[in-house]
């Protein structure tokens, strides 16, 4: 076992115990872990090979934490932080994208945006704002979004994560949908 | 809407989704009669669902697209005519460059997609490829940038690969051996090189129509053993590069210790690699994986099974070959070829065995061949290789074939020699007289892997840095900014870029039982060459020396000017006993961890080597400094209890080595912190500093001190200085900060506390400063909104944080301020005293500030240094108690 997986398992354990410690710690290293695996990602993907942030996070936790009797509870720790940290990496990815859109002139004379196909998506950075905005109503809902959402679980995992029903998480689901893309289309 | 109103929304909502959507309006207009506003609410979110019920169904990263492609068009003095391939970091497409009427491949990473960590080793990397010059490398012409892109030109090799050629039928054992080793000689000049390639697979290796194999692709190359990361790059490449259609990605051609994700890949990976492509073209399967298996099975096999023997697909083989295949398929690394060149050397005596057997077959007259074998240049070779060529291609003439083998693989020989050579000689001739002013000390990798011996590791790099500060004449980067890097696998020279030094030193430590090895290599950031390498083989008894001799062989090779004072310093030796040395080590090793159980444990083996050596004055600093800190981050722990040790101990190390600048540095921060004593710690810090000017702490301290006192201007240049020294510390970025807040230069504090962040965005202190610094500037919305961050990475839980906030949107900066006082107050054991204070005195209450004010200088709360020049403090200024705290503090009025 590596010292990193054993500073991990550690400090997951030493987080659920309710060290606020802990998390700090946690924080950097899962950050850096996910964001370096998306930039991997998001550079190496042909046309039509889209990146699967569940499989992302599942690697980062294998790598970080290691497979070995991990507590399950440990597990769905660290899905929820790093469910904030993808939405951070990818808020951050859409924010330079949308810079280097404005101040690469040079390169845009040269590209074909066809081949981009980089509009049809939807607009992290309202996402990111709106969500702000919802979690002042409802935090919890706001958390379900970033599970599904930015980081790709599951109902059921998104359940664990947050130690409530899958019911509970389907139904602030479908709710914060709404709630959003009301919001968006305002915009 | 309450919250109790917006439970009773979803609630309708989640009932009205169940029904058809026929039915939902009524049922709204039952249900939500009596309350128009969640019937309303109701209303517009199902219209809202309605319209795209499987809105963000699809997970975010899903939607972002790929990279744009370059199509035909221009792209800096290039002409863009085709994409031929996707490389590990980016797009390659086919070229011509217009200046140098040229075809050339132009490799492109994108800025937008990468951090500045990808592109310094794109760069990195293309400069490690750049500088292997070798007929089996592919040659890099240009490495450059646009405002969006970096790129690499390298030389269009117009061939197929060895996949395409391994398609087009079974190789005959010459060829296979020609393509072996060609390869291998490559790899071989680029591990010499300290580039290892990670990657070798048939499609990264080409096969020119004339006859040269060419290696490409070192997009995953980095330098050799100088990466302690894990190799998950490759790892997440294997995974990624499966996308449908591709037969089998690079997960075939992993080493075990690369399919496990360990973190010490050396150049023995490749060595597997090459057995795994040599395998494959004697067998025509690889030796893991099987029809339809995915990239996961196929590691779990590299990493579970041995491979079947080579002969059992082709028995017609020569042992020697399957030997040579086996050998570098063995799962265990000291068990496989121990470098490249031991792999190559067997392969061409095989080469040249089979070669000369198939002479003895054939019966040539010597004199046939003589005259050809002497006129041997490239350029023959190369007219030969081609008629050879042709002459395989129409399935005749083996006697022409057969001539041509042995004089290629001798020029091969040649050009090995003659570019090994020529590189030690290039490498020679750079390297000396070298002068360097400034040195990083990178974390030594513990080789062991083990966290019991990490204390060791680290203890040395510490150690080195110490020993190495105590020359003027270099700047030596400190501790806390190197050991940023640990366990990062940065690459030495972009770090040392980054730290804004001339070298880098980068060490590996192994310890096995009683044996130490350690070695060392001192590298050029300028030109990223090797100034110096050492291997130490020692008892681990010897430690100390070994430390000793490093840091000296380091200021010789560096050819420092060391005056005789500093001689003594650095070879000194503050201890005989090696076992005391140890448990210091280990000491400091648990005290840079800065939490409560670390702390106690550093207290408790600096006691033990204060036992075993009772004269050792940097054991009792140690201690010193534990004791010192240790109510900072153990509440428990009473400043009261732990005063008197902490003084005791950083006096006796005064009273044991006048001359130790740690010493001085320990008793100012008692002095000052506890004793406010400001005079006394003003003459120890400058005695620390002149004793050891690289010591940023003793800096760092010194300013905060000048700076407590009103003497902005010192005390800010001083923090600077420290930051020359330990330009990554987080905590003197924040120093920084708060002196310019406490100058009352909102602004520039702002932009240091910003800075700073940018460094470590999870820095909590960092954000509760620049809250500070905006609400002084009357930014209140902007100190809220920091302040709740600071709180989030407290571990505040999350309703404190928004109810925190709410009172700020209801009852403005006031309402907001008496909120967080009623947080604060309500804690069992308050950890800031006096920032309650501050926070009545913000909102008039003078007589709860004193009282609270009593308390903090009763416990003699870190915060009060800052009484004489906090803002905070400005409304109780003019009252005679603060006077006379102040006085009590250590701040006569008069001043």
């Amino acid at each position: 076992m590596s010292q990193t997986s054993t500073n991990v398992t550690q400090l997951l354990r030493q987080w659920s115990d309710g060290s606020g410690e802990a998390l700090e710690r946690l924080i950097p290293i899962i950050y850096e872990e996910l964001r370096g695996r998306a930039a991997g990602y998001l550079r190496r993907e042909r046309p039509g090979h889209t990146l699967q942030p569940t499989a992302l996070v599942h690697e980062a936790y294998l790598r970080l934490a290691g497979a070995q009797d991990v507590p399950w509870q440990n597990r769905t720790h660290f899905f929820a932080i790093a469910a904030t940290l993808m939405r951070r990496i990818l808020v951050e990815h859409a924010r330079k994208k949308a810079a280097s859109k404005r101040g690469g002139a040079e390169i845009r004379l040269t590209l074909d945006e066809n081949l981009a196909g980089a509009d049809k998506g939807i607009d992290l950075l309202a996402v990111d704002q709106a969500l702000e905005r919802l979690a002042a109503i409802d935090a919890q809902q706001a958390r379900v979004v970033e599970l599904r959402f930015f980081s790709g679980l599951s109902v059921e995992e998104s359940a664990e994560a947050l130690g409530v029903s899958p019911r509970t998480v389907k139904r602030d689901w479908s709710v914060a949908k709404a709630w959003l893309h009301r919001e968006l289309s305002r915009e | 809407m309450t919250p109790e109103r917006w439970q009773r929304v979803k609630e309708l909502f989640e009932a009205a989704l169940e029904l058809e959507p026929a039915q939902r309006a009524a049922f709204i207009q039952r249900e939500g009669a009596g309350d128009e506003g969640v019937k309303k609410e109701v209303e517009s979110l199902l219209s809202s669902y309605e319209k795209a019920p499987s809105f963000m169904d699809t997970p975010a990263a899903e939607n972002l697209s790929t990279a744009p492609q370059l199509s035909a068009g221009r792209f800096s003095h290039y002409e863009i005519s085709s994409l031929i391939g996707q490389g590990g970091m980016g797009e390659v497409y086919a070229a011509y460059d217009t200046q140098l009427g040229r075809k050339v491949a132009l490799k492109l990473l994108r800025l937008d997609f990468t951090t500045d960590h990808r592109v310094n080793r794109f760069v990195q990397e293309a400069r490690a490829a750049s500088a292997l010059n070798h007929p089996n490398i592919i040659t890099v012409y240009e490495i450059g940038r646009t405002e969006s892109a970096h790129y690499i030109a390298t030389e269009f090799i117009e061939g197929i690969t060895l996949r395409q050629r391994m398609k087009e039928g079974t190789m005959p054992l010459d060829a296979v051996l020609d393509v072996a080793v060609q390869t291998a000689s490559a790899l071989a000049a680029a591990h010499q090189a300290g580039v290892i390639h990670r990657d070798v697979k048939p499609e990264n290796i080409m096969l020119r129509a004339d006859g040269y194999v060419k290696v490409l692709d070192f997009g995953l190359a980095k330098l050799a053993e100088r990466t302690p990361a894990a190799d998950t790059e490759g790892l997440t490449r294997a995974l990624a590069d499966t996308a449908p259609g591709m037969v089998m990605g690079t997960a075939a051609y992993m080493s075990p210790e690369q399919a496990g994700g360990l973190p010490d890949i050396d150049a023995r990976t490749d060595v597997w690699s090459l057995g795994v492509v040599i395998y494959e073209m004697v067998a025509a399967r690889v030796p893991f994986g099987f029809e339809g298996a995915t990239p996961m099975q196929i590691l779990s096999l590299i990493i579970q099974k041995e491979a079947p023997p080579l002969k059992q697909y082709a028995s017609a083989i020569p042992d020697e070959l399957n030997r040579i295949v086996m050998k570098a398929l063995e799962s265990v690394r000291e068990a496989r070829y121990q470098n490249m060149n031991d792999m190559l050397v067997d392969l061409r005596k095989l080469s040249k065995q089979l070669e000369r057997e198939n002479e003895q077959k054939d019966s040539i007259t010597p004199e046939g061949r003589g005259p050809t074998a002497e006129v041997t240049t490239v350029r023959n070779t190369h007219t030969h290789r081609d008629t050879t060529r042709q002459v395989n291609a129409a399935g005749a003439d083996n006697l022409n074939k057969r001539l041509s083998r042995p004089m290629l693989a001798g020029v091969i020989v040649l050009l090995v020699i003659a570019s090994a050579l020529g590189l030690g000689y290039y490498l020679r001739g750079r390297n000396s007289g070298t002068v360097a002013d400034s040195v990083a000390v990178l974390p030594f990798d513990n080789q062991n892997g083990d966290p019991d011996t990490e204390y060791l590791s680290e203890g040395l790099t510490e150690s080195i840095i110490n020993n190495l500060s105590q020359i003027q004449s270099v700047r030596v980067v400190a501790r806390s900014s190197v050991f940023r890097y640990k366990g990062r696998g940065a690459d030495p020279v972009t770090v040392g870029r980054e730290l804004g030094v001339s070298t880098v030193l980068t060490g590996r430590m192994l310890h096995r039982g009683e044996n130490l090895s350690v070695s060392v290599e001192l590298i050029d950031v300028r030109d990223n060459k090797q100034i110096w390498g050492e291997r130490y083989e020692r008892k681990v008894t010897d430690l100390l020396a070994v430390q000793r001799e490093i840091a000296r062989d380091i200021a010789e090779r560096l050819e420092l000017k060391v005056s005789g004072a500093e001689q003594a310093r650095v070879s000194r030796q503050y201890t005989e006993k090696s076992e005391a040395y140890e448990l210091y080590l280990k000491g400091r090793y648990h005290w840079n961890k800065r939490s409560p159980e670390g702390l106690k444990k550093s207290i408790e083996y600096f006691t033990q080597a204060t036992a075993i050596d009772p004269n050792y004055a940097l054991a009792y600093t140690g201690l010193a400094d534990a004791y010192a800190v240790l109510p900072n981050f153990d509440r428990k722990v009473s400043r009261r209890d732990v005063i008197p040790r902490a003084k005791d101990a950083a006096l006796k190390a005064v009273a044991l080595d006048h001359d130790l600048a740690e010493a001085h540095t320990s008793l100012a921060v008692i002095f000052r912190k506890f004793d406010f004593d400001w005079a006394g710690a003003e003459r120890h810090l400058q005695r620390a500093i002149e004793l050891n000017p690289n010591y940023p702490t003793a800096h760092q301290w010194y300013g905060e001190l000048l700076i407590h006192q009103g003497r902005f201007d010192e005390g800010l240049a001083e923090v600077r200085r420290a930051l020359e020294l330990d330009p990554l510390s987080l905590i003197t970025n924040l120093v920084l900060g708060m002196g310019l807040n406490s100058a009352r230069r909102y602004d520039e504090a702002i932009a240091q506390l910003q800075k700073t962040l940018e460094l470590d965005p999870n820095f909590a202190d960092a954000n509760g400063f620049l809250a500070q610094s905006f609400a002084h500037k009357g930014m209140y919305a902007e100190a809220v909104a920091a302040n709740a961050r600071q709180m989030a990475l407290e571990g505040a839980p999350p309703a404190v944080i928004e109810a925190a906030k709410n009172a700020f949107a209801k009852s403005g900066w006031q309402g907001y301020l008496r909120f967080l006082l009623k947080t604060l107050e309500s804690r069992e054991n308050p950890a800031r005293l006096e920032a309650i204070a501050i926070l009545y005195g913000q909102l008039g209450e003078k007589d709860k500030a004193f009282e609270w004010l009593e308390k903090a200088y009763n416990e003699r709360a870190d915060g009060l240094a800052l009484l004489k020049v906090d803002p905070w403090y400005d409304p109780l200024r003019s009252d005679p108690r603060f006077t006379d705290l102040l006085r009590r503090v250590g701040f006569p009025p008069d001043k």
